[in-house]
């Protein structure tokens, strides 16, 4: 069971803009975290809902860049905001480049921040829903049989059954139960809709698709 | 019987007076300044004294008659002065106390000016000045280095009783003229001397100390710019210590806005998030005064100083960079520290010039390496407690080769840096009486350390 009530983590050193940055964004209603350093962050529990993250680029040990570049490598991405004691372009384009959301220089207009957040949380809304889409659709592909993959290759490549009977070496009959073997089992309602779901996977379409179907 | 004491009495009625005399003269003597000054004090005196009607010295003179001039007088006969001629050759004017003290260098004295053949040329004027008899006393000095004469004169009295100058007058009227010639050659030559000298030396004392004052004015000036740079150098870093409270402030008002925006106003978050309003306005405010404090160009001002708070009074504007540069900080600090004499703010210069310097070395050492301790300990030595300060690196270090350079002026390793840091914080600690030095770890990098005497 998943809440849905986005969570803000604040990682920040700095106790006193910590803590104040604790009660803004609780004051306009989300539930925050915070941590002292990067390295309490990635050690902590988070719980399974939307969220962002609000990170002071200077942070003692694991610096702000740094926790970024490491949560990238992970399946649990968050939006990141950045906040800078001072401007420092390098490092801002460096970040925007990362994929952060924003990059705000303290002292920060609150409007700013709030905004950021609220972009932020709708952002990672997003990602979460595509995630949990391709979790499924990882789910029901690897439900499929090592023939009905094959079949499925060859579907998005465009190939006629008589064709993948030709190239797997069976009879169009064969084939056509497998294919709507596939179709059940991705909860593909047609062809064009499993073109995507394959995409999504990264499945590279197989066979002699190079060749325009032939019509009859 | 009566006749005896009476005679007594007058005896010692004399002598005091003579003692006066002579206590006035010797303090002539002493505080003389020109030898005119001294020989017409010392005439006053005499006739003061009431002893005498005249007095008057006389100086030889190498002119044909062997002149001897009046040079100072005092008492009753100026007149009878103007018109005397004397002098110190074998001739007639030469026969008379004047001239034959001089010759003889002993003392020569007439009792009774009216029937003395010795005074015949001066006789009538003398009687008319009413002068029944005369003293005339060498004053003659002779070079302290060589034989040569240096003064030759005489100090002549007059005294209207005949007989006035018995065998103690004239031993006591030699005995001074003795004192004054000493002291005439003593104003004319070594005194002289020791005064030129006294003068030059002086004159000398007050230039050096023009230019100890000069040289103390341009170093606490350099000492300014230094401070000033050094500053530039954190600028970003407190920059940055400014903006953190700010920020806060910031979002804690905002929070603030928010509660109250409410229908049910949250005061008790409302009244957290204030305090903390008061709290960041405070320490951001002390950071611009730690800065002013070191940007203002003052004057040494040394008073009662505590390294604790002056580690303290460093450490917000030298933090920040520690922490950008990712640099773990450790602090060791003992307790009861001696007090030291000083001046706070070139003593907080000296300890942020260490800091940075320590941030400096760490800059291209691997980060997990770079660590950061500063100490302060009590050294109980011979001549009482000395408070130390220790900034230990664990940076690049420094070489053998490096190590007598490392407190010369314009010397540095650092890309922008104008090599004048360790020079004049070790000029600091000296003018505190203390000690600056480096040492290398036996692992990696350096300890910079200061030790200065505890107050007693």
């Amino acid at each position: 069971m998943t809440s849905d009530a986005p969570v803000v983590f604040v990682v920040d050193d700095d106790s006193s803009v910590r803590d104040s940055l604790r009660r803004l964004i609780t004051s306009v209603g989300f539930l925050v975290e915070v941590f002292p350093s990067a390295q309490a962050f990635m050690r902590a529990r988070r719980p399974d809902a939307p969220g962002c993250l609000v990170l002071d680029v200077r942070l003692p040990g694991l610096s702000g860049l740094d926790l970024q570049r490491e949560l990238a490598d992970t399946d649990a991405a968050l939006p990141i905001i950045f906040l800078t004691g001072h401007g420092d372009i390098p490092m801002s384009v460096r970040a925007m480049k990362a994929g952060a959301v924003e990059f705000l220089t303290k002292p920060f207009r609150e409007q700013d921040l709030l905004d950021a957040i609220r972009h932020a949380i709708e952002r990672d809304r997003a990602l979460r829903t595509e995630r949990q889409e391709l979790t499924e659709l990882r789910g029901r592909y690897a439900s499929l049989t090592r023939r009905e993959r094959d079949v499925l290759a060859r579907i998005v490549a465009g190939l006629l059954n008589k064709q993948i009977a030709g190239e797997l070496g069976t009879t169009e009959a064969t084939v056509k139960e497998q294919r709507a073997h596939v179709m059940q089992k991705m909860t593909a309602g047609s062809v064009a809709e499993l073109v995507r779901f394959a995409s999504r996977l990264g499945i590279t379409p197989a066979g002699g698709g190079s060749n325009p179907p032939k019509v009859g | 019987m009566s006749q005896q004491r009476e005679a007594y009495g007058e005896t010692l009625g004399r002598l005091r007076r003579r003692l006066r005399t002579l206590h006035q003269c010797t303090n002539a003597l002493l505080q003389a300044e020109s030898e005119q000054a001294l020989l017409r004090s010392i005439c006053e005196i005499l006739v003061a004294g009431g002893e005498v009607r005249l007095a008057w010295v006389g100086y030889c003179e190498d002119d044909a008659e062997k002149t001897v001039r009046p040079v100072a007088q005092a008492g009753d006969g100026v007149e009878y002065l103007e018109r005397l001629k004397t002098s110190w050759g074998e001739i007639e004017l030469g026969q008379g106390p004047v001239g034959v003290a001089v010759r003889t260098g002993h003392a020569c004295w007439v009792d009774d000016i009216r029937t003395n053949p010795r005074f015949s040329p001066w006789r009538a004027a003398a009687l008319a000045r009413g002068y029944a008899s005369c003293l005339a006393v060498p004053l003659i000095a002779y070079e302290a280095s060589g034989g040569a004469v240096d003064l030759r004169g005489t100090l002549n009295l007059y005294a209207a009783e005949c007989s006035a100058f018995d065998e103690h007058a004239i031993e006591h009227y030699t005995g001074l003229a003795a004192s004054v010639a000493y002291a005439v050659t003593a104003l004319r030559g070594h005194l002289a001397e020791d005064l030129t000298s006294g003068v030059t030396a002086l004159r000398a004392r007050a230039e050096r100390k023009r230019a100890e004052e000069a040289l103390q004015q341009a170093r606490e000036e350099l000492a300014h710019v230094t401070r000033v740079t050094t500053l530039g150098e954190l600028a970003a870093s407190i920059a940055h210590e400014i903006n953190q409270p700010l920020a806060a402030i910031g979002a804690d008002a905002n929070a603030c806005l928010h509660w109250l925006a409410a229908d049910r106003p949250d005061l008790d978050s409302v009244r957290g998030a204030l305090t903390a309003i008061v709290k960041d306005g405070l320490r951001a405010g002390e950071v611009i005064t730690r800065i002013r404090a070191l940007l203002t160009r003052s004057s040494v001002a040394r008073g009662r100083c505590d390294l604790t708070g002056v580690i303290r009074d460093v450490l917000p504007l030298v933090g920040p960079e520690i922490r950008r540069h990712g640099i773990s900080l450790e602090m060791s600090l003992a307790p009861n520290l001696p007090q030291v004499t000083g001046d706070r703010i070139q003593l907080q210069q000296v300890l942020l010039n260490l800091l940075m310097n320590a941030v400096e070395a760490m800059r291209e050492v691997p980060p997990v390496r770079r660590r950061m301790v500063v100490r302060a300990t009590t050294d109980h030595r011979d001549d009482g407690p000395w408070a130390i300060v220790a900034v230990e690196d664990a940076g690049v270090g420094f070489s053998q080769a490096e190590a007598p350079r490392l407190f010369e002026a314009f010397y540095t390793t650092k890309p922008g840096g104008l090599g004048m840091g360790l020079s004049i914080s070790r000029s600091i600690i000296d003018n505190h009486r203390g000690r600056l030095w480096a040492t290398t770890n036996s692992d990696h990098g350096a300890t910079f350390q200061f030790a200065l005497p505890g107050m007693p």
